[in-house]
């Protein structure tokens, strides 16, 4: 059965180009509005603003903060400084990272060198991955960054539930196109959403599928418009939403690791820790080379 | 830039075509910085201060955001070869750039450091930690500082405390071990190298140097250690190929010498070390004869080859 259908030229006109234009400048808008919120985090470009006790006679004196009061000036306690100001979590990951570095590579370690790392990361009471760590903090949620982000998301998921609905409203219910070649039944879902005709042949495609192809098929033109495509990645990675992040990255930015548990698996690995020395015999395979 | 490193055989050639066309003008300019800078090679310090001062002086109106990062090269170009008037030209352009940017302030500190004017750089060095304890460059400045003034207990209660929270920084790691090798204390230095080793088990270099902190700490009368020192010795020399041109004296000698101490501790003979030392030898001529000024060094006067 062969259908053909006439579709209105004035479809074309108030529905197909409107379309792709709302789809192009909302695409536009999304990402100036991602680049703003978004600004990019380096530690490098962070501000940061030094009291006027220490920059006094300095060439950036004109920058100094003139209200703060406290500088650590010459005496600075950096064992403590550093104990309280690093990350416990940065802190665990890189020694758990150490650890298995150690264990990966300790055929090449002399037995003592090993014997000392070991009981370094394992003594029973003293040991490293003995140690408590404070377990996730559930007030973790609270702190401004996690809020921030969390607020953000959100606002992307407004803008595009508030992108479908518009055009759920206005553009749904259209044919606007037919894809050149047959499809199956089961293309419906994807070329026909919003329509509920079930003689209608898969290759019509509804207004609100032509909608998702141009989300994904615009890309190209986008960057081609706004010159920028790694900016224009990272807003599509924000656009799916959280749950891709999640996917991608293993958890939200900031969960916890639970360090217990990890810290309880290494220890393991360092009891069937099969250590054998391989330089053994390395002046044997010195002479193999080397003798004439 | 990797693949023009790649293709790229003749460095120095390249390097001084990159010079002669630098006269022409901003972009040839650029172009040779940039290769520079992607050598990581500090003896072209001067080079870099001449084109700084002929970029500020002849190209000022092209610099752009695009290459600011130049801009700095200058700048540690410049303070390398105590330039200190233009070090503060080139950090004025920086901080208006970028005023109350960390990195604008740790270079300002790093200018009072090479104006000699240390107070003040520790005292920036200082802030910056106690706003971000996890500012690491600020955190190995002062260690340089306390360093360079020999104040070895303060450096390594730092790079301690530093390396507690931070167990995987290969470089902090390397500059304990130079400290304490400065202080001849080799048990330590041989942990702390050990975790380089760890890190390239396959390196020839990182093995040499393992082995001879080996040999220092043996003190020539521990007989455990110099076995060691032995075994990380061939091991280095087994990974490194045996064509000409290979580096390869430094171990020989090291293994040799070690050999030497094993055989006048066990006052015995020892079928295997004897031959290490034969082989070692006849190695260190065939080397020694092969390179161009070989004959002008004696080696068979040296004590080792007797």
């Amino acid at each position: 059965m062969k259908q053909t259908l006439y579709i209105d030229p004035r479809i074309r006109d108030n529905v197909f180009v409107p379309l792709v234009l709302l789809m192009v400048l909302v695409s536009i808008l999304r990402y100036f509005v991602t680049k703003l919120m978004y600004s990019p985090d380096s530690p490098a470009l962070q501000k940061v603003q030094l009291s006027h006790k220490t920059l006094k006679k300095t060439i950036l004196e004109r920058e100094a903060n003139f209200e703060k009061d406290e500088a650590p000036g010459l005496e600075l306690d950096i064992p403590k400084t550093l104990e309280d100001g690093v990350k416990s979590s940065d802190r665990e990951t890189n020694a758990l990272a150490r650890s298995t570095r150690i264990r990966k590579t300790c055929e090449y370690l002399p037995e003592d060198s090993v014997k000392i790392r070991k009981s370094y990361y394992c003594h029973a009471e003293k040991g490293y991955l003995a140690k408590k760590v404070a377990a996730a903090n559930p007030m973790a949620m609270m702190n401004p960054d996690m809020m921030g982000n969390m607020m953000k998301q959100n606002v992307q998921q407004m803008f595009n539930m508030f992108l479908f609905t518009v055009i759920g409203n206005i553009f749904s219910g259209f044919i606007i196109a037919q894809v050149p070649f047959p499809l199956g039944q089961k293309f419906k879902a994807i070329t026909q959403q919003g329509l509920n005709l079930l003689a209608l042949d898969p290759s019509y495609v509804s207004s609100m599928s032509w909608c998702f192809l141009l989300i994904f098929g615009l890309q190209g033109v986008m960057s081609l418009i706004l010159g920028d495509s790694e900016g224009l990645d990272e807003m599509n990675n924000m656009m799916m939403g959280p749950q891709a992040q999640m996917m991608a990255g293993g958890g939200m930015g900031g969960e916890q690791k639970n360090f217990q548990a990890l810290f309880k698996s290494e220890k393991e690995n360092y009891e069937i820790l099969n250590y054998k020395f391989k330089l053994e015999d390395a002046e044997d395979a010195f002479l193999a080379k080397y003798k004439k | 830039m990797a693949s023009t490193r790649e293709t790229i055989t003749n460095h120095q050639e390249h390097l001084k075509k990159l010079v002669v066309n630098s006269k022409h003008g901003f972009t040839q300019v650029k172009a040779l910085i940039d290769y520079i800078i992607n050598l990581k090679d500090s003896q072209h310090s001067e080079l870099i201060f001449e084109k700084g001062i002929e970029v500020f002086t002849q190209h000022f109106t092209s610099i752009d955001d695009s290459n600011i990062y130049q801009v700095e090269e200058f700048f540690y170009a410049a303070l390398e070869v105590k330039q200190i008037e233009w070090a503060h030209v080139f950090l004025k352009f920086i901080s208006q750039k970028f005023p109350q940017s960390v990195k604008s302030l740790r270079l300002l500190a790093m200018f009072h450091e090479s104006a000699q004017d240390l107070d003040k750089a520790r005292a920036i060095y200082n802030e910056l930690l106690s706003v971000n304890a996890n500012d690491f460059h600020a955190l190995k400045r002062l260690v340089c500082m306390e360093r360079d003034k020999g104040r070895l207990n303060e450096a390594i209660g730092m790079l301690n405390a530093y390396l507690e929270s931070n167990q995987q920084d290969s470089e902090a790691w390397m500059e304990l071990t130079e400290i304490y090798l400065a202080r001849q204390q080799y048990e330590k230095a041989q942990f702390c190298y050990e975790e380089i080793l760890t890190m390239q088990p396959h390196n020839y270099l990182v093995n040499t140097k393992y082995a001879e902190i080996l040999y220092s700490a043996a003190n020539g009368e521990n007989l455990d250690t110099l076995y060691l020192a032995r075994k990380y010795y061939s091991h280095a020399l087994s990974l490194q190929s045996d064509k000409k041109g290979a580096v390869q004296t430094r171990a020989l000698w090291g293994l040799l010498q070690t050999c030497k101490g094993i055989e006048g501790l066990l006052k015995k003979e020892d079928a295997k070390n004897s031959e290490i030392i034969k082989t070692c030898q006849e190695k260190i001529r065939e080397v020694y004869a092969q390179a161009k000024n070989g004959s002008s060094i004696k080696v068979e006067g040296m004590k080792a080859m007797q």
